[in-house]
């Protein structure tokens, strides 16, 4: 029995590890090799490692567009993921709380639209967006970021309210509270770790989007996964060391976002848990 | 509290739907390579002086190829559009690029750029579509063949292929292991049909002729792609060919894993590279060579050239001034600054240059082909389907899935259906 239970557990250990080493090495390989000279990356007779800041160095004096391009998805990003969270949790709170047949065929069809390849959307737009001079604005890209994840954020924010008794927010009406002082008082707290959960996937969408922010954009507006495909296309000779840097610059923030929200999803899931 | 948030809100909103353009200027569409050479260092940017004389900016927005085609074409399809200038490869030279930029022609006329025959008449013809011209040329890439020099000493070869029967045979001896790796002779690129054609130059073959005729399965073509089934089989050529892309051609040489390749010539610069070349300055470039069977036709193989031009979208609002702008960019001295920042120059006379000459030591080979060199396929609506024909039938061939002559009949019988 004993013997079982420590083969489970190294058995689950093994495949554990081999997933982490599965999704993180090729990870820990862009980082590695951001430190090393282009002619070490890819050279197989190359066994030593020269660390070397170089890389970095040419990013910052030859590519400063990807500076401006790390700057456009932050603030494009943030943007996108403020109003998607936002609007996904006052429609979540509607489908929740309005029990209607029509609000059913809306759900549905806010989840139909989602089905829809987004080229299909997108080309169509393009004159649309010129006419109205929105064309390389940040503005574009954050309405199109929110409303691509509107739909998705609010079957999310739907399920949390769902769970939050109908009770309290009559209690808090019995008590004088107006329909917004019931929603930002009362029933949002409680549903945070909803909305924690919609930020993750907006930040983690918008922050690597490629297609909309290609269709869109020019060069106000272009973000970095449009200067890290750039990179990759040089017709002169693709400088994979200072790709790799721009690769690992790229994902420090989103990755440090994950973690601490992650933590803070943890955090509000497990709040409660223990008698205090 | 609200007051400010919502002050904040409204001043945020308005940041984020107003594009900066605090200046006059004329925008740009090219690829990244086409702003380095116009601005670079060492010869200093082109467009300043035209700047400072007519107060205009310029904006460069810079994409890969594919997106540059691509984004450049749906901008021009408008109505109206904020690009003045989009750089365009000599394969899009088709009846859709008629219908979306400005004949250049009535500009020629009335205020035409410094000295047109000074650029290589191929280029300028490749740039034209029903007899009128779209596009100015700029840039251009000539295959010719680099070779590492101390890979083939140690093979005992003290100087490059002069035939290609010769080359043959030394990318066959130039297969061995060194410190423990592999060395192929020579590497191509996954067979595309760009590298094809010109490496079956050197018997002076086509696969589509300047009259749209398919010639594939003709003797020289049939000679130059049996030559690679025999480098393949001996084991002279990768045996993941199929799988190798342009920049793993770049690799291998720069790590010592093939002796030779066809490739644009300005390759050298990246080849001999100390912060990426194990060999720097042992990678040399030269024509590729010819047959013995045509050699008292062409001293060197009329290998493939590939070029950009500037154009102007029919749906621009500076077309006066992105024509001045264009002749500025193509005038002798711009093309000599941007040779020295590293640009394919298309003009004879700037391989004429004291310092180009000293900068880039296959200069002159450079000319020799260029006056020789020709376009891979001429530009046509279906000319990229037809490269993946020729690609999917010469790969068939070469691993030895079909004889190379049914392979290059059966190309010949597909490829005529798309130049109808």
């Amino acid at each position: 029995m004993r013997a079982d239970r420590l083969l489970g557990r190294a058995g689950k250990t093994v495949a554990l590890a081999a997933i982490a080493l599965w999704s993180l090495g090729p990870i820990l390989m862009v980082v590695s090799a951001s430190f090393r000279p282009d002619r070490e990356i890819f050279d197989p007779g190359q066994h030593s490692f020269t660390f070397t800041l170089v890389n970095y160095a040419h990013l910052v004096s030859e590519w400063p567009q990807f500076f401006r391009g790390l700057s456009n998805s932050a603030l494009v990003t943030a943007g996108a993921a403020l109003l998607a969270t936002f609007a996904s949790a006052l429609a979540g709170y509607a489908y929740s709380r309005l029990r209607r047949r029509w609000m059913a065929a809306s759900a549905a069809a806010m989840v139909f639209i989602r089905l829809i390849p987004p080229i299909v959307l997108t080309l169509p737009l393009f004159p649309i967006i010129n006419r109205l001079h929105l064309a390389d604005t940040h503005l574009v890209l954050i309405l199109l970021y929110a409303t691509f994840f509107v739909s998705l954020g609010t079957v999310v924010m739907r399920t949390f309210f769902d769970q939050i008794p109908r009770e309290m927010d009559e209690a808090a009406v019995v008590d004088g509270a107006s329909a917004w002082q019931v929603i930002r008082l009362i029933v949002a707290p409680l549903a945070a770790q909803g909305m924690v959960a919609v930020a993750i996937f907006v930040v983690v969408f918008a922050w690597n989007e490629y297609l909309f922010a290609f269709i869109f954009t020019a060069n106000n507006a272009k973000t970095a996964p449009l200067v890290l495909a750039e990179m990759t296309g040089a017709i002169d000779g693709v400088e994979w060391g200072v790709l790799f840097a721009a690769t690992t610059l790229h994902l420090i923030p989103v990755l440090a976002f994950v973690i601490l929200a992650q933590r803070k999803l943890v955090d509000g899931l497990t709040a409660g848990a223990t008698k205090g | 509290m609200a007051l400010q948030r919502r002050t904040m809100l409204a001043a945020g909103l308005a940041l984020a739907a107003t594009p900066a353009r605090a200046e006059e200027r004329l925008t740009i569409f090219a690829h990244r390579v086409h702003k380095t050479v116009a601005t670079g260092a060492q010869g200093g940017d082109i467009t300043a002086a035209w700047s400072k004389q007519t107060g205009l900016g310029v904006e460069w927005v810079t994409f890969e190829i594919a997106p540059l085609e691509e984004r450049l074409y749906r901008e021009a399809s408008l109505p109206e559009t904020a690009v003045d200038i989009g750089f365009v490869l000599n394969t899009q030279a088709t009846e859709r690029m008629a219908r979306l930029f400005e004949p250049l022609d009535p500009f020629m006329a009335k205020d035409p750029i410094e000295d047109p025959a000074d650029i290589f008449p191929g280029l300028m013809s490749g740039m034209k579509v029903g007899g009128k011209l779209y596009a100015v040329p700029f840039r251009h890439a000539s295959s010719g063949l680099h070779y590492n020099e101390e890979l083939l000493a140690e093979r005992g070869f003290t100087a490059p292929p002069a035939s290609v029967e010769e080359f043959i045979t030394m990318a066959k001896a130039c297969t061995y292991r060194r410190d423990g790796q592999p060395v192929v002779g020579f590497v191509m690129g996954g067979l595309g049909y760009a590298d094809v054609i010109a490496f079956a130059r050197a018997w002076d073959a086509d696969y589509i002729t300047a009259d749209m005729k398919v010639v594939a399965n003709q003797p020289p073509m049939v000679a130059a792609v049996s030559a690679l089934r025999d480098m393949y089989a001996a084991g002279a050529m990768p045996r993941n060919l199929t799988a190798i892309n342009g920049e793993d051609v770049n690799l291998w040489m720069q790590t010592g894993r093939g002796a030779m390749i066809i490739g644009g010539m300005g390759r050298n610069a990246i080849y001999n590279d100390p912060q990426k070349s194990r060999f720097a300055g042992k990678i040399k470039t030269v024509p590729f060579p010819v047959s013995s069977t045509i050699a008292g036709k062409y001293k060197v193989a009329p290998t493939k050239v590939e070029f950009w031009g500037m154009a102007i979208p029919r749906a621009s609002r500076h077309k006066q001034e992105a024509w001045s702008l264009i002749r500025a960019m193509s005038s002798k001295q711009s093309t000599r600054m941007a040779a020295l920042n590293g640009n394919g120059p298309v003009r004879s006379s700037t391989y004429d240059d004291a310092e180009l000459r000293r900068m880039l030591p296959y200069a002159e080979a450079e000319r020799q082909v260029l006056l020789v060199s020709r376009v891979a396929i001429p530009a046509f609506d279906n000319a990229a389907k037809a490269g993946d024909l020729l690609q999917e039938e010469v790969q068939a061939a070469v691993l030895g899935m079909k004889p190379v002559q049914q392979a290059l009949d059966d190309l010949t019988e597909r490829a005529s259906k798309l130049v109808g």
